[in-house]
């Protein structure tokens, strides 16, 4: 019960914040919120590719004085790739927020119903 | 409806119950021997600092060994600010057709429209240290400290939105829209300008070591991931800066 608890309780509740996400996307009615739901699915691959790059015993990746060997520090492959992914999520953000306001302007309203019977008038 | 509703419900419990079955089956956290942490990270973490001079293991990844790969990733971005511009500058200009808005209305800032001393005093202390720390998380980013190009171009584009948020268009320290987009454009031509550089001097595309300067070859990486790094932040910072001011404008002005 323990391993289960110290080994992959971290991934459960990673897979909970993730799925979230596909909820929030598919059964909230307003626009801001499935942008919002979906920010958080990709909070939560960040999370999971930070929590894959964990070791025991190990600091930090930089190079320290004296700490030579690849076991004295954390794997630095997915602080590499998520570093790039949180920009990239920055700038999709920009872009959606974009798109948003451009729909708001058109319409009138982010909430789905209204839009879809706006849209068919 | 009701139907289509209940099918996604089933759908997304489904999904949850078989990626929680899948995650039992993933190596335990924290163990140096699971797959991720053997193969390809033990020879960045042993040979990185030889091979390219840089500390900081992340960007030596980043910048270095896969560093085709972040090219593309700040042309994504570069291009999302583009896309994000373009997006909101048409449909702006598609409303505005006909009527004027009053220069004197459009791009206030906070300390007008609230005229506090707190918020301008806060922003004069703020700003400086700010950018200062952007500065410093780049310069550290391959000297032995945590940092690069994508985290001091998110930093010092806060300084600047900041400085925005506070004075409005007309401050003195910022960076109007059309200008950010130049530089982000800037800033991607000299991350592939340093590519094609290596080319010329006839080697592959983003080898630092072909550049024929009297250095050490861990020297010339080093040179090169400094250059790459400069153009990420310029992209980073500008970008930001550009989306920022596309969608605070539109308010501004309506």
């Amino acid at each position: 019960m323990r391993e289960l608890f110290t080994e992959h309780l971290i991934y459960w509740l990673i897979l909970f914040l993730f799925m979230l996400g596909p909820y929030g996307m598919i059964f909230k009615k307003n626009l801001v919120k499935k942008l919002m739901s979906m920010n958080i699915m990709q909070v939560a691959v960040i999370l999971f590719f930070l929590a894959l790059g964990q070791k025991t015993g190990g600091t930090i990746p930089i190079n320290l004085p004296g700490l030579i060997g690849a076991e004295h520090y954390i794997n630095p492959l997915p602080h590499t790739l998520m570093l790039t992914a949180i920009v990239v999520s920055l700038a999709t953000l920009g872009v959606s927020l974009g798109l948003l306001l451009t729909v708001q302007k058109r319409y009138g309203t982010l909430e789905e119903d209204e839009l879809l019977r706006r849209m068919n008038q | 409806m009701k139907f289509v509703r209940a099918g996604a419900l089933l759908v997304v419990v489904v999904m949850t119950v078989v990626l929680f079955i899948g995650a039992g089956a993933l190596p335990a956290i924290y163990n140096p021997q699971s797959p991720a942490s053997t193969h390809v990270s033990d020879r960045y973490i042993e040979k990185s600092v030889e091979e390219t001079g840089s500390l900081n293991f992340v960007t030596a990844v980043l910048a270095d060994y896969r560093g085709y790969d972040t090219l593309g990733e700040t042309t994504v971005i570069f291009t999302a600010g583009l896309a994000a511009v373009v997006l909101l500058r048409s449909a702006q200009k598609a409303d505005s057709r006909g009527k004027k808005v009053p220069l004197a209305k459009a791009g206030k800032g906070m300390s007008e429209r609230f005229g506090t001393i707190v918020l301008n005093t806060a922003a004069r202390f703020v700003i400086p240290f700010v950018t200062l720390y952007g500065v410093y998380v780049l310069v550290g980013g391959g000297e032995g400290n945590p940092g690069g190009g994508f985290q001091s171009g998110a930093v010092l584009a806060i300084a600047i939105i900041i400085s925005r948020l506070v004075y409005g268009e007309g401050a003195a320290f910022n960076i109007s829209g059309d200008l950010a987009l130049i530089l982000a454009g800037i800033g991607t031509f000299i991350y592939a300008f340093v590519g094609v550089l290596t080319l010329l001097w006839g080697g592959n595309f983003l080898e630092y070591g072909i550049a024929p300067f009297l250095m050490s070859a861990a020297e010339k990486h080093s040179l090169g991931i400094s250059g790459i790094e400069i153009g990420v932040t310029l992209c980073v910072m500008a970008t930001i800066i550009a989306i920022f001011d596309a969608l605070a404008r539109k308010e501004e002005v309506s």
